[in-house]
């Protein structure tokens, strides 16, 4: 993407021109594989997430969330395999302790905590997928571009 | 069982010179090996941790000096994390300091066993610029705080630790009106046959800690009321740390923040020109030093579970930032998530190091 594309993105105020930036965090073992199969299962959604595939949600550093907020995202999505079924036994448990900080700090200095969603999404479930990222991107476009780029 | 017993203070003698004598006594006697304990820096401008061995070293040493320049669970931290020293080394610690080293204990950078803590009450300390001067002004600090409490660090004001959560030996002053001190052990060695401390003494301590936690929970109040005005929301935010030199003084200076290699000051956070140019033109302009905010919440996310709010980063903002303020704020929110409380406990587990199967969201 070249500087001249980047500027408009997400810039336009609220409203139906407004198109977020949306960062998303997959496991590899769920739900990057659940778009896999949402893609090729040719289910519509809206464009607006820019997947990352990490090994595991528990590899996800609550500096990594934070860092897409101040640096212009604006929503963060997190997707991990359900309770009981990380590929690593207790990975997504221990994301879901960090993670609740995170949230919980945007939540008490009133920093946007709807900008931050964490989804369990195994790999069978594309559906899902579909369903959270359009509910999502929906719920980010009626916020509006975020306040919190370039913090 | 823990004993009760009690140092009367003489003639020309202050509960510190008292309590100190007993030290020394323990000293002396080869109960104790080492003692680390504040020291007179500068004549009396500043009181600073010193492993002490030699006796006749004490005499410029005050147990209660009313002033923390750097937090002794970072000292307790360079004396036993590579190998604890042999022999029995007694420290003395307020109880922030013991919060600290309690943390740092579980994080595997204190061993808290292989030491004496000897706690101490503690009724608040005072900015180490503010304490030297009021020394330059020939005042004494002491006395400046009883007539003006407003002098005391915002963190001890607002403190926690009224009462100490853990210790080997206590040296409680609290209720004392200055005619003796407390000492509580398990430890006979440690008691060093001093008398039964009365009825009297013990309950004036604790009625004296249930009004200090009074009085801190209400000042505790009403400065979280401020945040909840001031510090709120992305502009708040960016109020709070506007004239922020990004020094990381106040990381330095925190006990628990015991990163060897700080991911905040890795090569992450050093980019390119364009890569700068490009988020200059993209926001208008681009603030130098960079991740100024990224900082500051960034550390809150890696450590606020552990903040145990010692406010030693407020003491070392160059620029007078209230740091500790917004942490522990945000630390009293955190915390009770995972049912935690910092410092509290060496049984706690820490949050990151554990889980439930069953908690939390999404389930």
């Amino acid at each position: 993407m070249t500087d001249k594309d980047r500027k408009g993105e997400g810039k336009a105020a609220a409203g139906d021109d407004f198109e977020p930036v949306i960062v998303g965090f997959f496991c590899n073992w769920c739900t990057a594989s659940a778009a896999d199969l949402a893609g090729t299962s040719r289910m519509q959604y809206p464009p607006n997430v820019r997947p990352i595939r990490v090994m595991c949600t528990g590899s996800v550093d609550t500096s990594f969330v934070l860092r897409a907020l101040l640096e212009g995202a604006d929503g963060v999505m997190v997707g991990g395999c359900h309770p009981g079924d990380c590929h690593y036994v207790t990975g997504n448990y221990r994301a879901r302790r960090r993670l609740t900080g995170v949230i919980k700090i945007l939540e008490a200095l009133a920093l946007d905590p709807e900008r931050f969603r964490f989804e369990w999404i195994s790999a069978s479930e594309g559906a899902k997928f579909v369903k959270v990222v359009t509910e999502f991107t929906e719920d980010i476009k009626r916020m509006g571009p975020s306040p919190l780029k370039g913090l | 069982m823990a004993e009760e017993r009690i140092i009367k203070v003489g003639k020309g003698e202050t509960p510190s010179t008292a309590a100190l004598a007993h030290l020394e006594q323990l000293l002396t006697s080869g109960h104790l090996d080492g003692l680390m304990i504040p020291m007179s820096m500068g004549g009396g401008r500043t009181f600073m941790h010193v492993l002490v061995t030699d006796p006749d070293a004490l005499a410029d040493a005050d147990p209660f000096a009313p002033v923390m320049p750097v937090n002794g669970g970072t000292s307790v931290s360079r004396l036993t994390k590579l190998e604890a020293p042999s022999g029995r080394i007694g420290v003395v610690l307020r109880p922030c300091e013991i919060a600290a080293a309690i943390e740092l204990h579980k994080l595997l950078q204190v061993r808290l066993g292989d030491v004496v803590v000897i706690g101490v009450d503690c009724p608040g300390t005072i900015s180490v610029k503010d304490h030297i001067d009021l020394v330059d002004a020939g005042k004494d600090p002491l006395s400046a705080v009883a007539e003006e409490p407003g002098l005391l660090r915002e963190a001890c004001m607002t403190c926690d630790w009224t009462r100490v959560q853990y210790h080997d030996m206590l040296l409680g002053t609290f209720g004392s009106d200055g005619t003796h001190v407390i000492v509580v052990s398990e430890d006979e060695t440690l008691l060093g046959g001093l008398d039964k401390a009365p009825k009297g003494a013990l309950e004036a301590r604790e009625s004296t800690i249930e009004k200090i936690e009074d009085i801190r929970v209400k000042t505790t109040e009403a400065v979280e009321k401020e945040v909840d005005e001031h510090l709120q929301g992305p502009e708040g935010v960016a109020r709070h740390w506007e004239t922020c030199i990004v020094c990381h003084n106040c990381m330095e200076q925190c006990p628990v923040c015991y990163c060897n290699e700080c991911f905040f000051e890795s090569q992450t956070f050093r980019y390119e020109g364009d890569k700068m140019m490009l988020w200059a033109r993209n926001r208008g302009s681009l603030d130098m030093p960079t991740d100024k905010a990224m900082f500051h919440l960034g550390r809150m996310a890696h450590m606020v579970a552990t903040c145990i709010g010692c406010g030693m980063c407020t003491q070392a903002c160059p620029v007078g930032i209230n740091v500790g303020r917004a942490f522990k704020y945000v630390a009293s929110r955190v915390q009770p998530v995972y049912d935690y409380k910092a410092g509290r406990s060496v049984d706690d587990p820490l949050p990151q190091a554990t889980y439930l199967e069953d908690e939390l969201e999404p389930r």
